[in-house]
């Protein structure tokens, strides 16, 4: 095992470790950057492709679906945050990425094209990140 | 590969075949290391390590890079055909980051020894998929420039993952040198 750590440090060049250096602190640095905020979102914009976009408040509780190319996706909002409770998909990663409820968080259903992001007043002075 | 090398076939056949036989057993197993990232438990579900990568690099070093080039393509079609994602968004993110992450790391292998190590070039691969993938998921499938808020966490497991595939590229490469080639 030492011998591999001791190859794997010579082998290591300047490029590599300007690399790993320049990633670490890249990754740290986009961590500020693009940090969901702390507060809490008042509404959720519900992006679904071909279609315009829905603006929900997070105070409206309730099940709503939204139409996509493969079919139906179930969005529910409860307790100020939203998730999405079913969708025609066929790994349903979309339903694993849970609930949010902070400015910025969002979860995306590639295969069905569904999109929700929180927006709200943020605490935070990042917010012109988007195109 | 050493039966074929004795038998009495042209050399140049049989290193062809051996070729061929090699970039096979890759594609193989890099479809198997796809498969085995795919069912494992993520804390993120659409966050994968990519260690597919890993063929295509021991490709690029052996073979060059069409060679890469070819692997990466049929293991992508591949993974594709198992899991059903064949044609989907998720298809065309893992093709569009592996064009461009084997192009790139063709392009810094050259210069590997002198500037990069292979987990240098491995790095490479691994930011320049990911970031391929977030553009191609912002400018044309959501549409949205939301989706780099993911950026964060998707660098730092580039992070991690080029580093331990450049490793483990680095020492297969040596043996098979060692073993095959020279």
């Amino acid at each position: 095992m030492s011998a591999a750590v001791k190859e794997i440090l010579r082998i290591l060049t300047f490029g590599d470790k300007f690399l790993i250096a320049f990633l670490t602190f890249g990754s740290l640095g986009s961590f500020w950057v693009f940090e969901p905020s702390a507060s809490a979102g008042s509404y959720a914009i519900i992006a679904t492709a071909g279609q315009p976009e829905l603006r929900k408040s997070l105070r409206e509780e309730g099940t709503f679906s939204v139409h996509g190319p493969l079919g139906v996706t179930v969005i529910e909002i409860a307790g100020g945050s939203i998730h999405i409770s079913d969708s025609v998909c066929p790994q349903k990663l979309c339903l694993r990425q849970g609930w949010v409820r902070r400015v910025g968080e969002i979860i995306v259903c590639v295969p069905n094209r569904v999109s929700i992001w929180i927006e709200g007043q943020r605490t935070n002075p990042f917010d012109a990140i988007t195109g | 590969m050493r039966l074929l090398a004795e038998h009495h076939l042209p050399t140049a056949v049989s290193s062809r075949i051996a070729k061929l036989t090699r970039m096979a057993i890759l594609v193989a197993a890099g479809s198997v290391l796809f498969l085995f990232e795919s069912t494992i438990p993520r804390p993120l579900p659409w966050l994968k390590p990519g260690l597919s990568n890993l063929v295509t690099l021991i490709a690029l070093c052996l073979y060059g890079f069409r060679a890469a080039f070819l692997v990466m393509f049929l293991r992508v079609i591949l993974g594709a055909l198992i899991l059903g994602t064949l044609f989907n968004p998720a298809f065309l993110f893992a093709l569009g980051g592996g064009i461009v992450s084997t192009t790139l790391m063709a392009l810094a292998y050259p210069h590997s020894r002198k500037i990069f190590s292979l987990i240098g070039v491995s790095l490479i691969g691994a930011f320049s998929h990911n970031l391929t993938q977030l553009c191609l998921a912002a400018f044309l499938v959501i549409h949205r420039t939301q989706v780099f808020y993911l950026l964060p966490i998707m660098l730092w497991s580039s992070l991690f993952s080029g580093f331990l595939v450049g490793i483990f590229a680095h020492f297969i490469v040596q043996k098979a040198h060692k073993l095959y080639l020279k």
